[in-house]
């Protein structure tokens, strides 16, 4: 019996769910199937709604106990920054008077602009680690081209961006090849993971 | 013709898809015992052992399923990092420790938690189970970086493994990783974070690659049909492609 609802019916439920969208997608003519699509991604919305709510409540869990065991003081400070934001924003839905847009104008964006900032540090230590760590034709390909595309960028003088654009519009084509393999073999991985997921080959949902 | 093709483009590639798999399937189970060749992919042979080392060493392994959910255009990249942390998770049922797992979405927090649970209860030791394995420290890409940040800072972490959706934040996770002289194992589909990453760590799986996690490492017979189904799709469309660029020259 407990096989039933935790193996049988989430791959019959996926499996039947699955079916309905691809058809509703393949053959958009038929209205019923768009109109059950609409209502399967109802129900999928109110269900990502509740996983929210539970995985804030794990969020606080996970940063108490990291402070309780002495793991980071950090956490102290997010499980009070959470619980502050969150009561604030409940408070805001109510009585509407601007503190979310105040949170994210005066907390979210400044932070996570520093952060932002921090990467481009991080990302030229990484170029020279990189220079350090493997001494190859490929790692003097991928440096160049880096300098190449961040002066052409912001050129320095228009007779620099005159030289340099050419050999910009070399590099973003060779760019653009790979790119575009990538994303084929990305659309074929998504495939066949989707193939696999709606036949049951894999059940990420069920035992 | 050109409007049914782009109007039923992806029907049709479901099709030969779904016939090829089908085809390798009945094929590769009829010659059992000769499974058939892929190229080497030497970031999988890194994944081997590695919990054994933890479990050797009392220190942990983290693994990152990135900053996707299982409800949109994401899914199947969570559910290709997934795999990795599932096959860990299976070498370590039985001495009842878990990876650690973590990602920015609610969602994926919960099914990792499921694929962490399933090989304990395979082994029939789901007592051992460490509940909360699958970790959500932030919700978010930017505060989810910087939480793991921390959490490589600061936890007795061996590895740090990374597949998944991410974006251009990997680079901040990559320097904390680097601050710690972590080995790494990193899988995106995204372009920018494989660019970032590419200059930090040899173990790379790039794109297609981290789809194949599962045939790779289980090496199961449907796994397998699938994935020689995609090299053979992937030929059809390269080939599609010549053709389409010599008739479009000869035009």
């Amino acid at each position: 019996m407990r096989r039933i609802f935790t193996s049988v019916a989430p791959t019959v439920i996926t499996g039947i769910a699955g079916f309905l969208v691809l058809l509703s997608f393949v053959l958009p003519q038929v209205e019923v199937l768009v109109g059950l699509r609409a209502i399967l991604i109802n129900i999928a919305i109110i269900v990502a709604s509740i996983a929210l709510l539970l995985g804030f409540a794990r969020l606080l869990n996970l940063h108490w106990l990291r402070f309780r065991q002495r793991r980071s003081r950090v956490s102290l400070i997010a499980l009070f920054t959470a619980v502050v934001v969150f009561v604030v924003l409940v408070i805001d839905r109510f009585s509407n008077f601007g503190a979310a847009a105040f949170v994210f104008n005066v907390l979210i964006v400044p932070i996570q602009g520093s952060l932002g900032a921090l990467l481009t540090i991080f990302l030229a230590a990484a170029a020279v680690r990189m220079a350090r760590r493997r001494r190859t034709w490929g790692t003097v390909w991928f440096l160049v081209s880096a300098v190449i595309v961040l002066i052409t960028q912001i050129p320095p003088t228009e007779g620099a961006a005159n030289i340099l654009q050419p050999i910009r519009d070399l590099f973003n084509a060779l760019a653009m090849g790979g790119l575009r393999g990538l994303l084929l073999g990305v659309a074929l991985g998504t495939l066949a993971v989707a193939f696999r997921v709606l036949f049951a080959i894999d059940r990420p949902q069920s035992e | 013709m050109n409007d049914f093709i782009a109007a039923y483009a992806g029907l049709i590639l479901l099709i030969l898809f779904g016939a090829l798999l089908s085809v390798f399937f009945a094929t590769f189970s009829r010659f059992g015992r000769k499974r058939p060749h892929f190229r080497a992919i030497p970031a999988f042979g890194m994944l081997r052992g590695q919990m054994g080392r933890a479990i050797e060493s009392g220190r942990d392994l983290h693994v990152s399923i990135g900053t996707g959910g299982i409800s949109g255009d994401d899914t199947a990249t969570t559910l290709a990092g997934l795999a990795v942390a599932e096959y860990l998770a299976e070498e370590a049922a039985a001495s009842g420790i878990a990876p650690i797992v973590s990602t920015s979405d609610a969602t994926s927090a919960i099914v990792a938690e499921d694929a962490l649970r399933r090989p304990y209860v395979r082994q029939g030791n789901l007592g051992d189970f460490p509940r909360g394995a699958a970790r959500l420290p932030a919700l978010g890409p930017v505060p989810y970086a910087a939480a793991t940040m921390d959490l490589l800072n600061h936890d007795p972490v061996l590895t740090n493994i990374m597949s998944g959706t991410f974006g251009a934040e990997a680079a901040l996770i990559d320097q904390a990783a680097n601050n710690n002289d972590l080995p790494q194992l990193f899988g995106a589909a995204d372009p920018r974070a494989l660019a970032v990453m590419a200059t930090s760590t040899d173990h790379l799986l790039v794109g297609e690659e981290m789809y194949a996690a599962k045939a790779y490492l289980r090496a199961q017979l449907p796994h397998l049909a699938s994935l020689r189904a995609a090299d053979v799709v992937r030929i059809v469309i390269v080939i599609l492609i010549v053709l389409a660029f010599v008739a479009g020259l000869l035009k």
